[in-house]
């Protein structure tokens, strides 16, 4: 466009003054897109990382505390998942083995169809060393032997 | 602390390095970037160079070692320094051809910069103090990068294909974990929250490329207004820190268009070769890169039918030839290994005519639309503030958009925006935005880059209109 040979319309530099201020007005909702940053930075400032995590995501820091309570060898059998416990566990737990399953299902987007519930002998011949269950709050060590609950603080 | 501040920097630094390497054997006119977008355009190509030597290491069962993978990046820089000849000083000091202007600094330019720097700066301090947290990060990405660091790919084979373990997106692909894994390697330990330290650099990257490239094509404080929009989009703010991978393949996107703007504008074979490049970091960050090569590739494709004389095609296909070659033969081993990952059907079909639900479009489009226009997301986070509604009026309203070159880049946003649609219209999840939204906020992320050079052209016209007054 030459503006000397072909000045605007009035209509077209209207329109322009209107495109312009909308634009203008998504440039100036900068602040929106900046508190998100700046007010986790005020709230997590002087926090250890584990309060941190805590005030981000609490069932985080749950698992994370939970799974730090096993040895790194420990081989977990999770009983009555749903996709936090088990998909949680999975990574926090790690590079503990979590299963939920005896035969490779994979229950996501169906966990309420959940039903292997283990007995203590395969647990004993698959190697596993705990079952947990976070609905019921339950840790239970894996022997040769009857099982013996160790507590009820899992969670 | 301090020893783990300079575990960070050395990890960052040599994916720096890595980068420095490929723009150094592959651009012979360094000139035509600014020494700040050469930076920039390192990263990039960092994460691409060191991810598939990583992947390989990994699925020949060695531990990812922080040793290596330096000696492997001085190595390769010593060997391509005595292939290439050009002293690497020279090499940096060379003139730069770029937009600099001499004029100084209006306010409202200043302004623009403070935005910027805030924005970024709030999110760079924000993701060294987070650690990892976010839903997807945990169940996709993170247990991923935590895998590979205890263990390699043969070792966590059942973790990548046993149907038990499909919940953490077995298919995906491992360029973002592996740069998680990286990290913590360089640190001796799993910290999930040191291994954030290199979510910010993509943004910082995407804006400094991407603000070049506008520059190239609009006055100054149009590249910087629209580069303040882009810096403080609050959704990319958000996806900034998470520990997913879409931010990255925004990154990895908006570089390749930049550099296959260069190429279809000026025709140098190094711009295309940084396309391939880019593009194969694409392909191997997420499964959506692969939408991106192909619609990048087509519209590259275009050009040399629509856009170039009879005389250079011969050597214009040649040019499209080598990257395409180039982008396969690098995700060629990820591929065959992938293909080794059973299929997940509980969602997603195989894409064919008769498993697309066209009968759904009316509902996907509007479940689309409302992503678009939503002011907060379903945990109340903000989204993109007022873009969509305006970008709209500004595309409908300009000329700019359909003519040489920007058509070519509104012709990889609409590629790209039917390949995703296509794919998503294969999905058996019923379309409605509270089961789709923030999966469609992140396909809306990586699709973003064409849409700030188009909106910068557009701004930039009507600017012109204003002040011809």
């Amino acid at each position: 466009m030459n503006p000397s040979l072909h000045p605007p319309s009035k209509l077209k530099r209207i329109w322009a003054g209107v495109l312009l201020t909308l634009f203008l007005v998504q440039v100036l909702s900068f602040f929106v897109g900046l508190v998100i940053p700046t007010f986790r930075v005020a709230v997590l400032w002087g926090k250890t990382v584990d309060e941190r995590r805590a005030f981000l995501s609490p069932s985080a820091a749950v698992f994370k505390a939970s799974a730090d309570r096993f040895p790194l060898t420990a081989r977990v059998y999770l009983v009555d998942p749903d996709a936090t416990s088990h998909k949680n566990s999975l990574y926090y737990f790690y590079p503990r083995v979590v299963s939920i399953t005896m035969t490779d299902a994979c229950y996501e987007g169906a966990y309420e169809t959940w039903n292997e519930r283990p007995p203590m002998g395969w647990l004993v011949t698959n190697g596993y060393t705990y079952v947990i269950s976070f609905k019921d709050s339950k840790v239970t060590k894996v022997r040769a032997s009857p099982p013996q609950p160790e507590g009820s603080d899992a969670k | 602390m301090l020893n783990d501040i300079l575990r960070q920097a050395f990890a960052v630094l040599v994916i720096f390095a890595a980068g420095l390497i490929v723009f150094y054997v592959v651009v012979r006119e360094p000139q035509q970037y600014s020494r700040l977008e050469r930076v920039a355009y390192f990263w990039p190509l960092g994460l691409t160079a060191l991810a598939m030597p990583m992947f390989l290491m990994l699925l020949a069962g060695m531990h990812l070692s922080a040793t290596v993978i330096a000696g492997l990046v001085i190595t390769v820089g010593v060997i391509a320094r005595l292939i290439r000849g050009a002293h690497l000083r020279d090499y940096w000091r060379g003139p730069s051809a770029s937009q600099a202007s001499t004029t100084p600094l209006t306010k409202f330019e200043w302004f623009m910069i403070v935005i910027i720097v805030a924005c970024l700066g709030a999110r760079t301090l924000d993701s060294f103090l987070t650690p990892m947290y976010d839903w997807d990060g945990v169940c996709t990405w993170g247990v991923k990068a935590k895998i590979l660091f205890f263990s390699t790919l043969r070792g966590g084979w059942d973790y990548f294909h046993k149907a038990e373990f499909r919940c953490t997106n077995q298919k995906y692909p491992l360029l973002w974990p592996l740069m998680y894994t990286w990290v913590c390697s360089v640190l001796g330990r799993w910290d999930d929250r040191a291994m954030c330290v290199i979510n910010p650099v993509n943004l910082v990257a995407f804006i400094t490329i991407m603000y070049h490239a506008m520059r190239r094509i609009v006055s100054r404080p149009v590249a910087l207004a629209v580069a303040a929009v882009a810096a403080s989009l609050p959704a990319v703010l958000h996806y900034a820190e998470c520990v997913q991978a879409d931010v990255p393949l925004m990154l990895m996107n908006g570089a390749s268009l930049c550099a296959l703007l260069a190429w279809i504008q000026h025709r140098r074979r190094e711009s295309i070769l940084l396309v391939a490049i880019l593009l194969d970091g694409a392909m191997f960050t997420k499964q959506d890169g692969r939408i991106i090569f192909l619609a990048q590739i087509c519209v590259a494709g275009a050009s040399i039918v629509v856009g170039s004389s009879r005389g250079e095609r011969k050597t214009l296909w040649l040019h499209l030839g080598m990257a395409t070659l180039i982008a396969i033969i690098y995700i060629t081993p990820w591929m065959l290994y992938e293909r080794t990952v059973p299929i997940w059907t509980q969602y997603y079909r195989p894409l064919s005519l008769s498993t697309i639900r066209w009968r759904e479009l009316p509902a996907f489009i509007q479940m689309v639309t409302e992503n678009l226009v939503h002011w907060t997301n379903g945990v109340h986070l903000t989204k993109w503030n007022f873009l969509w509604p305006i970008v709209g009026l500004f595309l409908l309203s300009s000329r700019a958009p359909w003519r040489y070159p920007m058509n070519y880049v509104l012709g990889v946003f609409l590629l790209h925006l039917v390949g995703l649609s296509i794919v998503l219209l294969a999905f058996t999840y019923p379309f409605t935005l509270s089961a789709w939204e923030f999966a469609l906020e992140r396909f809306t992320l990586t699709m973003i880059p064409p849409v700030w050079l188009l909106l910068a052209k557009c701004v930039d016209e009507w600017w012109d209109v204003w002040k011809a007054r």
